[in-house]
């Protein structure tokens, strides 16, 4: 759980620069953020009375209002937007890395970063751990065994992204919404502490795969050199052979006796 | 109502935006915004069907945009966690 304090202020102090880091969002998700914010920054008084209080105190526990939140998405395309793809079915929230929805605050041509939530990713989709792989809790409810990429993996590719086709599990979705809301306290603790697990585990996965790739080319390149070694070696002994008879030739035929000169002038005594 | 803010430049200018989310993170693995502010702000425009939201972050004072990609990325993560209501409140300013 991300752990946060809220504050208000009438007034700050701004840059010239006067536009800020820029995303777009579905109206459901600002709804859902508002709604964070201005739920657990009004505190109630002893009288309860609900005022806005400029100190630090800690909140005050009631219960919350929860956002009517579906899925997220934030298609990082505004072409797919076009398409439907977006207001056709549930959202789904994933965070897009790539550069080209990537706003620059000082354009004036200012394309908002899109939010984007990925889907859970299968094993064999790598993603960076700045991609949120995170599904939202629907979706690690479904399955906790799937795998979730983690954001901040250092070893997966910023730029890959996949989007996740929730529609058929949307109904699976609610229900599943309505239960875990209603699920108790510890048991909610119990099943964040397990996604995370299984999330540290996919990420284990995904680096063992990789340290296994490099295993394996370095043992291919051993594999040549020893090719190599073995071929040299082989040469080596050929041209020792021929050496050899080389001396061997040159001792055998080399000695004044069997010298056939001197056996001719032998037979001629 | 919306909660609103009041951004004033150096010039004295002065441009009131909405509120959408003004907070503090407090994780250890978010060291690059910790115990930083960070506003989020509805600009008023759209992206297609999605609304265009501005986030600031302070710095020696002065709210400005995050230019820092790793906390802009942490940023990120917080507003999702916002959304996907896995975010606490430890307190108010």
């Amino acid at each position: 759980m991300a752990r946060l304090i809220l504050m208000k202020k009438a007034e700050v102090a701004v840059t010239e620069e006067k536009k800020g880091k820029q995303l777009a969002v579905k109206e459901n998700n600002i709804s859902a953020m508002k709604d964070f914010y201005k739920n657990n920054y009004q505190v109630p008084t002893a009288n309860n009375e609900i005022v806005m209080t400029p100190e630090v105190v800690p909140p005050v526990e009631e219960p919350k209002v929860e956002p009517a939140i579906e899925n997220t998405i934030i298609n990082p395309n505004p072409a797919s937007a076009e398409n439907n793809t977006i207001t056709q079915q549930p959202i789904e929230m994933a965070i897009n890395q790539q550069e080209n929805v990537i706003a620059e605050p000082q354009s004036s041509i200012t394309q908002p970063e899109v939010i984007e939530e990925t889907p859970a990713i299968m094993e064999t989709e790598p993603l960076k751990e700045e991609v949120l792989i995170e599904q939202p809790k629907e979706e690690s409810a479904i399955d906790l065994s799937s795998s979730v990429p983690n954001l901040e993996s250092e070893t997966v590719s910023p730029t890959e992204s996949v989007e996740l086709n929730l529609e058929p599990e949307n109904s699976l979705k609610n229900t599943l919404i309505t239960e875990e809301n209603e699920m108790d306290p510890e048991l909610k603790e119990i099943k964040d502490r397990l996604d995370k697990v299984i999330e540290d585990l996919n990420n284990y996965k995904k680096k063992i795969k990789i340290l296994e790739t490099e295993v394996n080319q370095n043992l291919e390149k051993s594999r040549e050199v020893l090719k190599d070694t073995q071929a040299a070696a082989q040469i080596m002994s050929i041209q020792q052979q021929r050496q050899q008879q080389i001396t061997d030739e040159v001792n055998g035929g080399g000695t004044l006796e069997n010298d056939p000169s001197r056996i001719l002038q032998k037979n001629i005594a | 109502m919306d909660e609103k803010v009041i951004l004033v430049s150096p010039s004295g200018e002065k441009v009131e935006k909405k509120i959408i989310c003004f907070f503090k993170s407090l994780d250890d693995d978010r060291p690059n915004i910790k115990n930083i502010p960070v506003l989020a702000v509805d600009t008023g425009e759209m992206n297609g069907a999605n609304y265009v939201l501005e986030f600031y972050w302070e710095q020696n004072g002065l709210f400005q945009p995050i230019n820092n990609e790793e906390a802009w990325s942490e940023v990120k993560k917080t507003i999702i966690d916002i959304i996907n209501n896995k975010a606490e409140v430890a307190g108010v300013l």
